[in-house]
């Protein structure tokens, strides 16, 4: 049995939107993997990655259903998330911090000293403690970049920036990400 | 190659005799460079280009095992299809003409107006009978979206909003135990109870916000404490339940959001903690001795309701937990006689905390008690009919013939 079976969730639709099904799960098919991976890169929390997932996905419905039509499929998703995801930010106002007990729940180790680390090794939590040393929007573009493959062109759209302004802000993140590599 | 470079010195040196020394120095400065060049040729884990992998690769081995599970995935799907469904419903409810506007404006005193005739008509027996409806109940929905709200319509205040929302995922919870215990959670059921728990948790949170903003902190906290404490309450009873092998699979689902849940509160009140703490204008010795007391009260409280059990067994957790307020409350005399008001507050909302989460066990410990009870009296029911029927089709054998049996 297919993962997102059509008929069995045609019936949770209304008859107006049926239509709208096929596409719609084709879309969802097609960028839930890399939207959810995107969203956990930028929030580290499995769980609210898989809300933040939830809620792109159901504002595009609502694009849809209203009879808009969308022409960058990619970009309108990770813009879309990415508004979801500011949105979360400010409801929560507070950034909480993760703790021990939590990270090990998740099954990961806690975060170790970067430098202590062999040259050419580096792990999740390695990593994502040197991304936290850099401030947005360097972190965003250098997720949509390595993360998500995104050319800078794309990322440009998704940003809302020019590709020029894009291109230098993302040699400065990869150039500011690189001094802080062990060795780098 | 070489020989070019060789032809441009000796060139150089042909031209400018003169410079022949500063000459040297250039050929000696590129001679070190093509030397280093071998070098790091040769030993090849010395060069920085081999060492150093390009960021994509950190990035790829970092994201390398995030991935949703197909079925992570497919019910992702189903929840915002449920969701479209949801939203599109309350859109087309929304004002769409100057009429609609006005009715809108009138809309509470429309249910004001429906509660008085419901009574008219003898509608609160119909209220009274919903109450005690579960999940998939005919009455159901009149209990969750009728009279639940008409009861939260008294709230006026954010505090006592904040407290309604609290009992409403109390009683949400209820309705899982009650489903678990008779066997007949279903999955539809705990999606259906998962959304109103994580509305009743969001609007909770919402209303919590708004103390912060209005009343301060202090009481903002309060709030989260309780919310934090009702989630925790839960999951563990949840954990319970699916030690017993209820309904085990369902129940995960529940437990694992619920658990969620909690963290989300946690979060948002160590943050209001830290908030609290830096807040030089707060009175921290006044605020921690004031609930010191408090949790004093609730303890003594906790404790006649224990003596009332009399001797019934009590839950491994629920013991684990009265054993950690007493530690609680003596941590609370201590930091207090210390002069440590900010270990003090945090020991004595940790200690109310668990308090909560004691009535919660015991309340399910009650409700498991019940339950059984009354499967012990159906069950002897049935024995005694089955006795009856026996007696009825034994045969009767006549006074007079009975001599004739051996």
């Amino acid at each position: 049995m297919p993962v997102l079976d059509l008929p069995f969730y045609s019936s949770t639709v209304s008859e107006e939107h049926a239509s709208l099904l096929p596409a719609f799960t084709e879309l969802f098919d097609r960028y839930a993997q890399p939207i959810f991976r995107h969203c956990f890169f930028r929030v580290r929390d499995e769980q609210l990655a898989e809300d933040i997932l939830q809620e792109t996905f159901v504002r595009t419905w609502e694009y849809l259903a209203s009879g808009r039509k969308i022409l960058h499929e990619r970009a309108f998703l990770y813009r879309t998330a990415t508004n979801v995801i500011i949105d979360e930010m400010r409801k929560q106002k507070r950034r909480p911090t993760v703790s021990l007990d939590e990270m090990m729940e998740a099954g990961q180790e806690p975060r170790q000293d970067v430098d202590a680390q062999p040259l050419g090794e580096l792990d999740r939590d390695q990593l994502f403690a040197l991304l936290d040393r850099l401030e947005e929007p360097y972190r965003e573009l250098l997720i949509l970049r390595y993360v998500d493959n995104c050319p800078p062109r794309e990322i440009a759209t998704i940003v809302g920036r020019s590709a020029a302004v894009v291109s230098v802000q993302l040699n400065r993140a990869v150039r500011k990400l690189r001094s802080l590599l062990p060795h780098g | 190659m070489d020989e070019d470079i060789r032809s441009f010195f000796a060139r150089m040196t042909e031209v400018s005799p003169s410079g022949r020394h500063r000459i040297e120095g250039v050929r000696r400065a590129f001679a070190d460079e093509r030397m280093r060049e071998a070098l790091l040729r040769k030993h090849p884990v010395g060069r920085l280009k081999d060492v150093q992998k390009p960021l994509r690769h950190y990035f790829d081995a970092a994201g390398a095992d995030i991935h949703l599970s197909p079925q992570r995935k497919a019910g992702i799907f189903q929840r915002i299809l449920r969701e479209n469904e949801r939203r599109t419903a309350s859109n087309a409810s929304e004002v769409h003409s100057l009429f609609l506007a006005f009715w809108n404006v009138l809309r509470p005193l429309r249910l004001l107006a429906g509660v008085v005739l419901a009574v008219l008509v003898g509608g609160t027996t119909l209220a009274f009978a919903s109450e005690s409806s579960l999940p998939g109940d005919f009455l159901y929905p009149v209990k969750v979206e009728v009279v639940e709200p008409l009861m939260g319509m008294v709230s006026l205040t954010q505090e006592s909003k904040s407290m309604w929302e609290i009992e409403l995922t109390h009683r949400r919870y209820l309705e899982a135990w009650a489903l678990v215990t008779e066997g007949e959670l279903k999955n539809s059921q705990v999606d259906s109870l998962l959304s109103h728990i994580e509305e009743h948790v969001e609007h909770a949170f919402r209303a919590i916000e708004k103390i912060e903003e209005g009343d301060g902190i202090e009481e903002a906290l309060k709030m989260q404490s309780d919310l934090e404490a009702t989630l925790q309450g839960h999951a563990q009873a949840l954990d319970v339940l699916g030690q017993q092998g209820k309904q085990s699979t369902r129940l995960t689902k529940l437990s694992v959001r619920t658990r969620y849940l909690e963290r989300r509160s946690e979060r948002i009140r160590e943050s209001m903690e830290e908030d609290l703490f830096q807040d030089t204008t707060v009175q921290l010795q006044e605020i921690a001795e004031g609930e010191g007391s408090i949790l004093d009260a609730r303890v003594q409280a906790l404790h006649e309701e224990l003596e009332n059990l009399d001797g019934q067994e009590l839950l491994p957790e629920t013991e684990e937990c009265i054993v950690e307020i007493q530690e609680a409350l003596d941590d609370v005399q201590d930091a207090l006689e210390n002069g440590d008001y900010q270990e003090a507050y945090v020991r004595n909302q940790e200690g109310e905390r668990m308090v909560t989460e004691v009535e919660v066990l015991l309340d399910l410990q009650d409700a498991m008690a019940s339950h059984e009870a009354a499967d012990e009296a159906i069950t002897t029911e049935d024995g005694e009919q089955e006795d009856e029927n026996r007696r009825e089709e034994e045969p009767v054998i006549p006074l007079e013939s009975q001599s004739d049996l051996p």
